[in-house]
């Protein structure tokens, strides 16, 4: 289970701070940080960033890193950098017993706990209407969750591998699914349909994301044991899965993966590597 | 090895904390002949962390090892019984392992099962002792045991013989971070041919009832 926002506010921020130029191709922000997680904020400015012991905002595109105070500093969208999925008003806390509990962003208090997923949780995510919760778990259910009414309106029993990662459309209409399977699967949200699969990315993945106006997605792999391939980023086309882009990451898997707010560059950490780099998509 | 595996392999911290309930407490020698025959004197078997490997559809057998498969040859037997101690006949066991290299097969059903108990509960199958890898400390075979009106049981199966725990199970169990009840980790008898020889264990499950 990872720790709570209120937990990890309270931690000193340990990294070395330091004034990045603005973003260049190539270059990195908080360089000398280990990225556990990050995201950028809806407002465009700026990206919260969880290292082993510090929760950091730095700016962007400039790039300075601050250590955020108190738990008023953080932004909404720190919940998602923590590792956590947030329409805003709510978020999604998983664990490893199967239970998903979606509390009050403002207060941290629970509002209700979804049962049904054997294990643990390897994804959730909110609709962009906030409406429903899809998740999916090392158990290969992927569900859809009436958040308000907190009952699991739909489970989708066709994937057969663990899943790793979640990420909606911008509509509301579809949402992506990826894992273990080494592919990336679109689903009809509605009817719970199967809509397309990806051919096989050759790794497992375990993030995606999606730019703003859905039409590219990025697919985060890493080095699986016996496979003997580096871990890379795979950029595709929504629609047709085909691939656009292979950005190599030499220290491991994608930890994080987040587009600018332009949709021409793309943000990410390794897991073995220090920092956030920006790598363009064009 | 992919850190962001071993990244949601966190813990299962309470999972063995406050399942257990204590049975009608009998003194000495009497708790023996009590034990497992009455009512509610069973305790269910501690969950253990699902994984990331497993996949939902394996195919119906007991013979996961093949003729010719490398490896140290594994049989492991049990019981599926439930908390009030009834056996259960009705139970579903999927079990899934690495081979003894340690590699899981992603692609394929490779030493992945799923069985049927037989009419006193039991279970056997054959496969081989699995390997160690990188992200993980201790051998260990999976588990998801299901049965009508009980709650589902995710819970991994450790040996005692395994290098990881030093010769002293009892007090080296927890050198795998996620082996957190020594009651997983069970015996294993090698037996046969002293130049073929095979390992057997048993384990036996207690599904928690509804």
């Amino acid at each position: 289970m990872r720790a709570p926002i209120f937990v990890l506010t309270v931690l000193v921020a340990t990294a070395s701070l330091r004034a990045a130029s603005p973003a260049r191709e190539g270059t990195r922000l908080v360089p000398d940080l280990r990225v556990r997680e990050f995201a950028l904020c809806p407002d465009g400015h700026s990206v919260v960033v969880r290292g082993d012991a510090s929760v950091l905002l730095v700016d962007w595109p400039g790039g300075t890193a601050r250590p955020p105070v108190t738990e008023s500093d953080l932004p909404p969208c720190a919940a998602t950098a923590l590792g956590f999925s947030s329409d805003g008003r709510l978020y999604a806390r998983t664990s490893t017993n199967g239970n998903i509990t979606i509390l009050d962003t403002a207060t941290a208090a629970a509002r209700t706990t979804l049962t049904g997923h054997l294990g643990t949780i390897g994804a959730v995510a909110f609709s962009p209407d906030g409406k429903w919760l899809a998740s999916g778990g090392l158990d290969n259910d992927v569900r859809l969750w009436d958040v308000a009414a907190g009952t699991c309106a739909r489970t989708l029993t066709s994937p057969t591998h663990a899943i790793f990662s979640i990420v909606w459309a911008p509509d509301g209409l579809t949402f992506y699914t990826a894992g273990a399977s080494r592919t990336v699967t679109a689903w009809n949200a509605a009817t719970g349909e199967r809509l397309r699969e990806s051919a096989s990315l050759g790794k497992p993945i375990n993030n995606l994301a999606l730019s703003a106006d859905g039409y590219r997605l990025v697919a985060g792999t890493f080095a699986a044991e016996g496979t003997n391939l580096p871990a890379d980023i795979r950029v595709l086309d929504a629609a047709t899965f085909a691939e656009q882009l292979v950005i190599p990451s030499p220290d491991g898997g994608a930890v994080g993966l987040a587009f600018s707010p332009d949709g021409h560059q793309l943000l990410w950490a390794s897991s073995a590597g220090k920092g956030i780099t920006i790598s363009p998509l064009d | 090895m992919p850190v962001p595996l071993s990244r949601r392999e966190v813990l299962q911290r309470c999972a063995a904390l406050g399942v257990l309930v204590a049975g009608p407490s009998f003194g000495g020698p009497l708790a023996d002949v009590f034990a497992g025959a009455e009512v509610g004197t069973r305790q269910p078997t501690p969950p253990n962390a699902l994984g990331p490997f497993y996949r939902r559809g394996a195919p119906a057998t007991h013979e996961l090892r093949g003729a010719a498969d490398p490896g140290l040859p594994l049989i492991v037997a049990g019981a599926v019984f439930d908390t009030r101690g009834e056996t259960r006949p009705d139970a579903t066991i999927e079990v899934w392992q690495a081979d003894h290299l340690g590699h899981y097969d992603i692609a394929g059903y490779r030493y992945r099962a799923t069985m049927a108990a037989d009419a006193k509960g039991g279970y056997q199958f054959t496969s081989v002792m699995p390997g160690h890898y990188p992200d993980r400390v201790a051998q260990h075979v999976h588990y998801m045991v299901k049965a009508t009106g009980c709650k589902p049981l995710v819970t991994q199966l450790y040996f005692a013989t395994d290098p990881a725990f030093e010769g002293d199970p009892d007090h080296k169990f927890s050198n795998d971070p996620l082996v957190q009840s020594r009651e997983l980790v069970r015996p294993v008898l090698l037996t046969g041919d002293p130049k073929d020889p095979m390992a057997r264990v048993t384990f036996e499950l207690c599904l928690e009832r509804l």
